[in-house]
């Protein structure tokens, strides 16, 4: 347990600029949605005042994109994970760290996890505020959108969530087994992998048991994802072939 | 103490093999130079004994554990200091202060001691540092984290004249008799006057596995004059004379190695 919190923290300091730098991406990404909802929304309305259901509604909005792009953050995090140690160097000082595979993979997984849940909420939580804050700058009706996107990863059904561990267990496995371009690789296979499986369960009936099937095969995918990463990641080496690390 | 048994092994997506039924028995205790040419392997081995790379073949065993399988037991007892490494952009201290838990001898006084030897502030930002720079910095916690193996690729490459005197200074006081270093390079005459054993590697084979103090014993490397060539066993030209690699005869004084005369004669199949 000391040697993994040891190994927590050098993880976070060694990785930590890269998150702030990309946290405060999403704060500026963030209000980039707000103000282009604004533009988008006040086309026909040029000169006149923001009506109070027009920026209900810009909040709302504004809050299902949150929701989509802190999705798709979290996704790109999972596929990224291993990112920095794809080079000789960085990967042989990783490996020879006195630490276990397990530790070394779960002390990234905690950290990233932790920082692109919090990262996000948080860069999502600063923008609103500073859209509020110009809401109220510019006599604007306030409406906050930090709420929805809350209810929307806290009051979610069952297979939103499994769906999403199983979508991040399979962006972990593609992150540890690809050495370059992750997210287009891992989003390409990825796709024809849902598609397939959504065609497969497209034949099942009813749709209860659709239900508990597609939950189950959700759940024995995102351990499989999971145990293959971590094995994978157990055999890697300090050269491999060109795009894979086999 | 590290044993390498019918070793085989190519690089993920090779069909050539780099070694193939390779063995090599090293003792704890001692200064091992790993002497080869380019492409000689002599870095896949360094990365094959510290767990970088897995054997297709045969086994490879660090005082009884699977290098491979990096256990971390194993791993506070073996550091690396290869040819490419990485070091944060952050202080020196901070660095330190990162790594300095997962060595349980780590030593602050060694590290200040090797520092202040390259000539170098404890105060540093690494980011701004030279390579040769990094590379000392680097070396100096590699020999402060005590660990039982210490390993260096190629450690002299990209270090000016009074730094490779500074980097064989540094090795000699801060080397502990209990521990073992194994130095490849090509550089020969960098590293000679440290070696206790050397190794010679060729492809795939060992040409030469021997005691420094066997090798002065049964040779003596001195300059014969064109016309008194008798008795040597290789020789190459320079401007005092020819420098010469003999037998030595009773009577005879020991002389100091030349690693470049020796390495040439074995690799030349003179010597075996």
């Amino acid at each position: 347990m000391k040697r993994f919190s040891q190994m927590l923290r050098y993880d976070f300091k060694t990785g930590i600029r890269p998150m702030i730098w990309f946290s405060t991406g999403m704060v500026v990404l963030f209000l980039l949605v707000f103000m282009s909802l604004h533009s988008l929304q006040n086309m026909s309305n040029i000169g006149g005042k923001e009506p109070a259901y027009l920026t209900y509604t810009i909040a709302h909005e504004a809050a299902v994109m949150g929701c989509v792009i802190i999705d798709l953050f979290w996704w790109g995090v999972a596929c990224t994970l291993f990112r920095d140690v794809q080079k000789k160097a960085p990967r042989t000082s990783m490996l020879m760290l006195p630490a276990t595979n397990l530790e070394k993979f779960l002390s990234r997984w905690v950290y990233m996890l932790a920082f692109s849940v919090i990262g996000s909420f948080v860069a999502f939580f600063v923008a609103d505020m500073l859209h509020l804050g110009w809401l109220a700058a510019t006599g604007r009706t306030h409406a906050t959108s930090a709420s929805q996107v809350f209810d929307y990863f806290m009051k979610n059904d069952k297979m939103f969530y499994s769906l999403f561990f199983t979508f991040h267990a399979f962006g972990l496995l593609c992150g540890v087994l690809f050495k370059k371009f992750h997210i287009v690789v891992t989003a390409v296979v990825g796709v024809i992998l849902f598609a397939v499986f959504m065609q497969v369960c497209s034949y099942i009936t009813p749709y209860e048991t659709r239900e508990i099937i597609c939950l189950v095969a959700a759940i024995i995918a995102t351990i499989t994802f999971t145990i293959l990463a971590y094995r994978l990641f157990c055999r890697w080496q300090v050269v491999t072939r060109k795009f894979v690390n086999l | 103490m590290i044993e390498v048994n019918n070793l085989t092994f190519n690089y993920p997506g090779q069909k050539d093999l780099l070694f193939e039924g390779f063995n090599l028995r090293l003792e704890e205790n001692r200064i091992y130079g790993l002497l080869g040419k380019n492409g000689t392997g002599k870095s896949t081995l360094l990365y094959l004994l510290s767990g970088l790379l897995r054997p297709k073949g045969g086994t490879v065993s660090l005082d009884g554990f699977t290098p491979h399988l990096r256990d971390a037991d194993m791993l506070k007892e073996v550091f690396l200091v290869p040819e490419e490494y990485d070091l944060p952009n952050t202080t020196l201290n901070s660095y330190v202060r990162l790594i300095e838990p997962f060595y349980p001898r780590f030593s602050r006084e060694v590290l200040t001691v090797c520092l202040s030897e390259f000539e170098l502030d404890q105060d540093l930002q690494l980011g701004a540092l030279s390579m040769g720079q990094k590379k000392k910095v680097f070396m100096s916690v590699a020999l402060a984290a005590g660990t039982k193996l210490l390993m260096m690729d190629e450690p002299t490459n990209g270090l000016d004249i009074p730094s490779k005197t500074q980097f064989r200074k540094v090795v000699a006081q801060q080397m502990e008799e209990t521990h073992t270093l194994i130095i490849s390079t090509h550089q020969v005459h960098d590293v000679e006057a440290l070696l206790d054993h050397v190794l010679i590697l060729n492809q795939r084979e060992l040409l030469l596995n021997s005691p420094v103090d066997e090798l002065t014993d049964k040779y003596v490397f001195t300059l014969r004059m064109p016309g008194d060539m008798d008795g040597v066993i290789y020789a190459e030209p320079s401007l005092m004379g020819n420098a010469s690699m003999l037998l030595r005869q009773p009577g005879m004084p020991e002389t100091q190695i030349n690693l470049e005369l020796l390495f040439n004669a074995v690799t030349k199949g003179l010597v075996k």
